[in-house]
């Protein structure tokens, strides 16, 4: 059998790596930049979230955990991203309504000794109907939706109030609800179903 | 080791716990050195896929049933978004079906060279393992360079990719491809010309025609054997109806001609990806169909993964998951083969042969062997692994 052919080539590949660098990269000592496109640890932009939750919404792994917390007075919503049970496959970023709220870093290091110092979140104020006190939204996603909308926005008595109360001209409507919830109350941040009773309660009184 | 108390125990061998997919468990029956009967037990690593998948919405699917398999971690992906496409009987756009193509080939390439490294290892011959595991790295640089990652790629998505192939990027593709060619040609001729290798696996686990079809083997296993199947051509899907290639089939059947089969393959893949490339470059469209909702009604999927023809079937009831979704992998109707291929062989042949098939090397790390007459523990994988690397040694010698 012919030896020699298979033999004079494993020779030549042994010589070629005799003479050339080692393959392998000297990752701990020299450090690695990934590729531009590196999928790695979501980071959210406190500047540009909104806090609408949607990357909550569409995680595959449930990684993002979103916690509204109301207590008398202040309700604010808190968006933990978890790097333990992340998959990193890009869902949030892709989703995210304002595009920059949430996105893929490059950081690949992500090893932690306790799990606190690696948690990333973002934590907004939220807007409580004044009536029962469901969420409507936070401040941030209500203004981010004024803003889209336009001229058409002041159509919507919510999110004309939530402008007013924002550019600091004073307004009654800030009051609480005294119950029933009558129309005049309909100007005031009440959620829609609220708003519904208000606006049906009224109608009967008048007949 | 005497079995005095002439019971017939089976002590199954190592721990079971889910170390990386399809864990299974093989006992040997053998006869002195000829393996007598093969027994084949499955299901230990049941993670509920198809279950969780029905919680999930269309959209998730894809990186949950990624997450299947390690090494072919697109098929699943692709063949899930052909079945819900055929569902939907929408139309995926044309640049959309050359990225998928790419991505299905790329993996292919990286899949079969993870194969070839690990057959030389199992024989004791570790050059192969080394050069064929450095070849594979470019292409997964690569993976990682297009998609973000060098594994789970997350490219796929109902109606199309989720990312597009950049135009900056092709020209390190074209040149990642090119060098390949030169190296996986060396490699092959590594493999092919060199005698012991041909001692050792010529006629070493004979698979014929007739067994191919009463087992159902698919993929490079039922091609080695001469049995011309191909899903990507007799199924048309994707690009692959739009580019020229061909199907590689061998006669013999034995793990020599799976070896051929595969790397002959990985020339074929280059092909259509250097084809898809020309077809992509400078020519921007969309990558993604719009999909708005899914209705009622059932779909299959099927595509040629590096194993095999992986399946999959949906049905939907028109909300946001499917009601049913059914798995078939390539590994699956292959493993069973070993009922024919083992028989009659030694010992030492066995862990190649096992190897052959290519499914996850955590099958094999289940192995035990009986004495047929004494029906006792005898060999663990370690040792069978030993055996075969010592039959090179010897062969290596006499030739």
């Amino acid at each position: 059998m012919n030896v020699k052919k298979p033999k004079v080539r494993e020779l030549k590949e042994a010589i070629k790596g005799l003479f050339s660098k080692p393959y392998t990269t000297e990752f701990p000592y020299k450090p690695h930049t990934p590729p531009a496109r590196y999928r790695g640890k979501p980071e959210y932009n406190k500047d540009i979230c909104v806090g609408c939750g949607a990357c909550f919404q569409v995680c595959p792994a449930k990684a993002i955990e979103m916690i509204d917390k109301i207590e008398n007075g202040s309700a604010t919503r808190t968006l933990i991203h978890h790097p333990s049970q992340c998959i990193f496959c890009g869902e949030c970023e892709r989703n995210c309504i304002t595009g920059e709220g949430i996105k893929l870093t490059t950081k690949f290091d992500i090893a932690y000794f306790e799990e606190k110092d690696t948690l990333n979140s973002v934590e907004h104020k939220l807007i409580t109907c004044l009536h029962c006190g469901t969420v409507i939204g936070t401040e941030k996603h209500l203004q981010w939706v004024m803003k889209r909308l336009g001229n058409l926005g002041f159509a919507q008595p919510v999110l004309l109030t939530q402008l007013m109360e924002t550019l600091k001209i004073k307004t009654d409507f800030e009051e609480k609800v005294v119950p029933p919830i009558q129309r005049t109350d309909m100007l005031k941040i009440v959620c829609p179903k609220c708003r519904r009773i208000a606006f049906i309660s009224d109608e009967k009184k008048e007949r | 080791m005497e079995n005095n108390k002439k019971k017939k125990v089976v002590v199954p061998i190592g721990p079971y716990h889910p170390l990386l997919e399809e864990p299974e468990f093989f006992a040997l029956y053998c006869d002195g050195e000829t393996v007598v009967d093969v027994e084949w037990q499955a299901g230990y690593n049941h993670r509920g896929i198809e279950k969780l998948s029905e919680s999930k919405h269309w959209d998730q699917v894809p990186f949950l049933v990624e997450r299947i398999c390690g090494i072919c971690s697109t098929s699943h992906p692709f063949a899930y978004c052909n079945a819900v496409e055929d569902l939907l009987g929408i139309k995926v756009p044309e640049r959309a079906k050359y990225i998928r193509s790419i991505i299905g080939e790329l993996e292919r390439l990286h899949s079969h060279l993870l194969w070839v490294g690990l057959a030389g290892h199992f024989l004791g011959y570790n050059t192969v393992f080394m050069w064929a595991w450095k070849y594979r790295e470019p292409v997964l640089d690569m993976f990682e360079i297009i998609t973000g990652n060098r594994n789970h790629y997350a490219m796929f998505k109902i109606g199309g990719v989720r990312r597009n192939i950049e135009n900056e990027d092709i020209p390190a593709l074209r040149k990642v491809l090119s060098e390949l060619k030169g190296q996986i040609e060396m490699l092959t001729g590594a493999v092919l010309d060199d005698p012991v290798l041909a001692a050792r696996l010529k006629g070493v686990g004979v698979l014929t025609k007739e067994h191919i079809k009463n087992f159902g083997a698919v993929g490079p296993v039922a091609r080695a054997s001469g049995v011309d199947i191909d899903i990507r051509r007799d199924d048309p899907y994707s690009a692959y109806p739009l580019v020229e290639w061909k199907v590689i089939t061998t006669e013999n059947g034995d793990v020599f001609d799976k070896a051929v089969v595969r790397l002959l393959e990985c020339f074929e893949s280059m092909k259509i990806i250097s084809q898809c490339l020309d077809a992509i470059e400078g020519k921007p469209g969309d990558i993604c169909a719009e999909v708005r909702e899914v209705p009622e009604g059932e779909g299959t999927g099927r595509h040629e993964a590096p194993r095999g023809e992986c399946f999959h079937y949906i049905r939907s009831d028109g909300a946001n998951s499917p009601v049913r979704h059914k798995i078939r992998a390539p590994s699956y109707t292959n493993i069973p083969t070993f009922k024919a291929s083992c028989i009659g062989q030694t010992i030492s042949d066995v862990a190649i042969i096992l190897a052959g098939v290519d499914p996850c090397y955590c099958c094999t790390e289940r192995v035990a062997v009986y004495d047929a007459e004494k029906k006792k523990k005898m060999y663990d994988f370690n040792y069978l692994v030993e055996k075969s690397r010592e039959k090179t040694e010897l062969l290596k010698k006499e030739i």
